[in-house]
């Protein structure tokens, strides 16, 4: 456990406090700044991961008639279909080049990063003696701030080192509803479309509730996190809004972007790939079915259909 | 995204943990008529007596709610907050002890909401002597408490965004009350001087005069007497003003007529008390009158020591530099180099190799160093963080260690001989 600790300290802790202080000197004792900062160039270190996350996005957006296709080829229970189903789905995300569990990096990658900022804040601006006798540990022996401490953390009218709860009027009501309302944007970017209603109706969910305790959440936050969440999003938003292909969102009736819901996609064109086993008409047949199914969710009635295509056959 | 959730959950009930609650235990146990007092982690003053060790349970100090830090229940932020989370009443400087009363001097923290408490009470009885019992200030009191002519003395710190100046020295008047029926509560506090940073340094006081310095690298002398012209402008009371280059939290010490004390950005002072008095010196550097500038490269938090023309000064890096008090230079060939920081004050002590230090580290143990070279004699295993400086007393050492605990070495051999905690008086560990 203790060479978990030292690994966390010098991975994360002592790189994070070193840059929000040197940040500090550099940004005229501004330690608001120092953050905002820290958060733009964290974003920029994870765009690759978040370029990869939309076209995964993209990619799992285009497979899915044809994942419908193959659901509905093995509808059936019986352990081998499931089986077919299982590893014929594992085909198609390779041939496709999608990781299922691709879309999870930068969330993963943030994880430990907001762990480590939320202590690292507290440690770099200590409210306590113990603290700030300790936090002479953190710095490195080239780093000139460590002289200047110790830090201002007063930035828009907020200690950033309090929670965001006890922050004055009105900045603890704004601060956790800009978190939340500019999570709720990024996840609407982000979010793919989806032909399944099940799958449609838990995006709903996970696009109101995450946005909705977060913000709860961010009251218990030193405000320095609050920022730092926030400023996240907004550069989220910005990136998605250029690696997604600026497609137009509609928030509260209106449509902000682009005119035109065109995507400029620039995920390489690459070779459809094909489902073994099935004809090209099959298919065509199966995501017409799909998309009316989509279109007009309603249960199947196995009997119904028989008579239909008997009576289509005629 | 259910991680996320778990994620921030994890957050947010770890914002009540202890980054934003002072621990206290850094009180070093003051020696008066058999018996010490310290300052334990409930906020209190525990009185445990030298021969046998025992807590005294009948001293109304030591068990009496009213005569914690703080008394009253704190305030919750928006939802409760943290208001689930006891909140920890650290007293961090030891307690003075002057004509038959002992006065003391902690906080309490909920979040970031702090307030400070003060409290006189007789050293026979534990009685409480002021009306109030306890004087309340909405802030940090982290250094030590001082004593004037007639005047009790400490510095504070800010507390939330809207404090302006960050930082006071407080004058109290110490004057028990007669009855308490009549005496008035609000003239206790005599003044407060303002000063640019947070004051974490308890102030030195010598000829009513009131050294300390503060977190924006700000020294100041400022004069504690009770004249006319200084009625309604505590800010005139200024005698002189020294800026350091850094964060200044050790507590100064004065002997000789100089006062040494070390500051964040790696430097340790010496200036001369007659020589600033006229006002004309640098503001900046030191200059002449046997005044000097070291360079230690790290933070000093530590009171330095001086004995038999040498200044010992320590840092948080666990260095500790013996320089020469008339020339400021370096006294042994290397600093002496223990684990851990050094928080507090070294103590003198003679060691069976020679005459020694007691370095206690903020990591573990106390280090007995050798006076002459630097070279580390021993240690006595605490087992356990010690910010606080070791009491030597007929041929015992007395620890009083971070998490609460006394615990008794033998100066000879350097072992445990006996160990108390100072909360509730029960066994340690």
């Amino acid at each position: 456990m203790e060479f978990l600790g030292i690994l966390w300290d010098e991975v994360f802790m002592r790189p994070m406090i070193n840059s929000l202080t040197l940040l500090y000197d550099v940004l005229f004792d501004n330690f608001g700044l120092s953050i905002i900062v820290f958060t733009v160039l964290m974003r920029i270190l994870m765009i690759p991961l978040q370029v990869r996350q939309t076209r995964q996005t993209m990619k799992m957006q285009e497979l899915q008639p044809r994942l419908k296709a193959l659901q509905e080829k093995y509808k059936g229970k019986s352990r081998e279909e499931r089986q077919k189903l299982s590893s014929e789905t594992m085909r198609l995300y390779r041939d496709g080049g999608v990781n299922p569990i691709g879309c999870l990096g930068p969330l993963v990658v943030q994880m430990p990063i907001w762990i480590a900022l939320y202590r690292a804040i507290l440690r770099s601006v200590p409210p306590t003696p113990e603290g700030l006798a300790n936090l002479s540990e953190a710095f490195y022996w080239w780093n000139p701030a460590r002289a200047i401490v110790p830090l201002d953390s007063q930035f828009a009218g907020m200690d950033l080192v309090d929670f965001v709860q006890y922050a004055p009027v009105p900045l603890n009501f704004a601060l956790p509803v800009l978190v939340g309302g500019s999570m709720w944007v990024q996840q609407k970017m982000m979010t793919p479309d989806t032909s399944d209603p099940r799958q449609a109706q838990t995006n709903q969910i996970m696009l109101w509730m995450m946005p909705i305790m977060f913000g709860f959440f961010t009251l218990q936050f030193p405000a320095g996190l609050g920022i730092y969440i926030l400023f996240s999003n907004l550069i989220g938003v910005a990136i998605q809004y250029f690696i997604g292909g600026r497609k137009p969102i509609t928030l509260f009736g209106r449509q902000f972007g682009p005119s035109s819901a065109t995507t400029s996609v620039d995920v390489p064109d690459e070779p459809a790939p094909s489902i073994e086993e099935s004809s090209d008409d099959e298919q065509t047949d199966l995501r017409r079915k799909d998309s009316r199914r989509s279109n007009r969710p309603r249960p199947r009635h196995p009997r119904r259909q028989a008579r239909r295509r008997r009576n289509y056959r005629r | 995204m259910y991680a996320v959730l778990v994620l921030a959950v994890f957050l947010s009930a770890a914002a009540c943990l202890n980054d934003l609650t002072p621990q206290g235990g850094w009180s070093a146990p003051v020696l008066e008529d058999g018996y010490f007092y310290v300052g334990n982690k409930a906020g209190r003053i525990s009185r445990i007596e030298v021969q046998s060790g025992s807590f005294d349970r009948n001293w109304r100090a030591t068990t009496d709610d009213n005569l914690s830090v703080v008394s009253e229940a704190p305030s919750t932020g928006f939802l409760g907050g943290c208001s689930a989370v006891p909140r920890t009443q650290a007293v961090y400087g030891s307690p003075l002890i002057r004509d038959g009363l002992l006065y003391a001097a902690g906080y309490a923290c909920t979040g970031n909401d702090c307030e400070g408490g003060v409290f006189a009470v007789d050293i026979e009885s534990g009685s409480p002597v002021w009306r109030e019992q306890v004087l309340h200030i909405s802030t940090k009191i982290v250094g030590r408490l001082a004593m004037g002519d007639d005047t009790l003395v400490l510095g504070t710190a800010e507390v939330g965004a809207n404090d302006d100046p960050p930082g006071y020295l407080y004058a109290i008047d110490p004057t028990p009350d007669a009855s308490f029926d009549t005496a008035p509560v609000s003239l206790r506090i005599k003044w407060r001087f303002p000063a640019a940073g947070n004051v974490f340094s308890g102030p030195a006081v010598v000829d009513n005069v009131a050294y300390f310095g503060d977190m924006s690298g700000a020294f100041y002398a400022v004069d504690l007497a009770d004249l006319p012209e200084y009625s309604n402008r505590p800010e005139s009371r200024l005698l002189w003003k020294f800026q350091a280059e850094g964060a200044v939290t050790a507590p100064p010490l004065i002997v000789d007529g100089h006062i040494y004390f070390g500051d964040f950005a790696g430097n340790f002072y010496a200036l001369s008390l007659d020589g600033r008095r006229g006002g004309t010196l640098s503001e900046t550097e030191p200059a002449g009158s046997g005044e000097w500038k070291f360079d230690v490269g790290e933070w000093v938090w530590a009171q330095a020591l001086v004995h038999d023309g040498i200044v010992y000064a320590s840092t948080l890096g666990g260095r500790v530099f013996a320089i020469d008090q008339q020339s400021g230079q370096a006294a042994w060939q290397s600093p002496a180099v223990i684990e851990g920081q050094v928080v507090a004050q070294p103590t003198l002590i003679d060691h069976a190799r020679g005459p020694a230090l007691a370095v206690p580290s903020g990591k573990s143990d106390v280090y007995i160093v050798s006076r002459s070279t630097g070279e580390i004699f021993g240690q006595l295993f605490t087992d356990g963080p010690v910010k606080s400086t070791p009491v030597v007393h007929e041929g015992f050492v007395y620890v009083h260690m971070e998490n609460g605990e006394l615990k008794t070495f033998s100066s000879g051999d350097l072992t445990e001989r006996r160990c108390v905690e100072t909360r509730e008086g029960g066994a340690c560990g």
